[in-house]
């Protein structure tokens, strides 16, 4: 890289608005199956949209995370959604645009979306 | 897969697995030679040189509850298909290097693809671990760590939407500019 001005630049800009990161058992995981055939279901944009609509929502206690295969290669890219004192939600074949919606309607609006579980496509 | 950066996910994946907090990536085409070169290197826990034989076979793995494991498998079909090659290079107790070659020109060489997106989305999966990247055709280079954009960044998280904005546009940007005409 040629200079690093840029991005001193940018740290100069974002001392004030360093949001805290809480990293207590309110957080949220959500996991994304990013094992060989996640990977080429498309796992590489899921983890995109979701890390983009997480910040787009302002979203300081989530965590996004990784996980193996689990044996349901037909399924992925698939979506762990963890909340604490909740039910585990499995979503399948979650491209963008399902990734959006997971967030902003289950992890924002905390209303799973029924038709993108397991259960809905699988069942 | 449709893409070499996504091997390339798919690889670093192992060396998280093992471990790792270093790896490094290189992309290298030659003209000269028709080769595109890839080596994806890291400081996880080592291999055998007998085990580095078996993990080449899709049905070597290291996971329970599992009889397969064709990450290696494929990228390795992927790479003689062009009349290349993928070996492993392993320094027991210090690095494992996953080398592969690819004939440049070849019509079923896939592309190198997004590699913008195969690094930011290691590090937004690993915000902890360092990644580097280099991208090198003929004899125009660009390289990009985290290690240096972590030193730049002081107390700002590398996972900020700004940083990533940033590194992408770097990624994308200067890989065009060596690539040139060059089609990789």
């Amino acid at each position: 890289m040629k200079s690093f001005a840029e991005l001193e630049a940018l740290r100069e800009k974002m001392k004030s608005n360093i949001g805290i990161r809480s990293d207590d058992s309110s957080n949220i995981k959500i996991s994304v199956g990013m094992a060989t055939c996640g990977i080429s279901a498309g796992a590489r944009d899921t983890v995109a949209q979701l890390s983009e609509s997480i910040e787009k929502n302002g979203l300081t206690n989530v965590a996004l995370m990784q996980t193996g295969c689990i044996g349901l290669c037909m399924y992925e890219p698939i979506v762990t959604v963890e909340i604490p004192g909740q039910e585990k939600t499995v979503y399948v074949k979650v491209n963008r645009q399902k990734a959006d919606r997971i967030i902003t309607e289950h992890i924002v609006g905390g209303k799973v979306v029924e038709e993108y579980t397991i259960g809905a496509i699988a069942g | 897969m449709l893409e070499i950066s996504l091997h390339i996910l798919d690889i670093v994946q192992n060396s998280m697995t093992a471990n790792a907090d270093k790896v490094h990536i290189s992309v290298t085409a030659d003209t000269g030679f028709d080769t595109l070169n890839v080596k994806i290197t890291d400081n996880g826990v080592s291999m055998t040189e007998d085990d580095a034989q078996k993990a080449l076979s899709p049905f070597y793995t290291t996971k329970t509850g599992k009889k397969t494991g064709f990450g290696l498998a494929f990228f390795k079909e992927s790479a003689e298909r062009t009349g290349g090659y993928l070996k492993l290079n392993v320094k027991k107790g210090v690095s494992t290097q996953v080398e592969a070659q690819f004939k440049l020109s070849h019509i079923d060489r896939p592309p190198l693809g997004d590699m913008a997106k195969t690094f930011i989305c290691l590090i937004s999966l690993y915000p902890d671990r360092d990644f580097s990247y280099t991208v090198q055709v003929d004899n125009r280079a660009f390289c990009i760590s985290t290690e240096e954009i972590r030193k730049a960044l002081g107390s700002i998280p590398i996972t900020s939407p700004e940083v990533t904005k940033y590194i992408c546009s770097q990624i994308t940007q200067n890989t065009a500019k060596i690539t040139g005409k060059t089609y990789i």
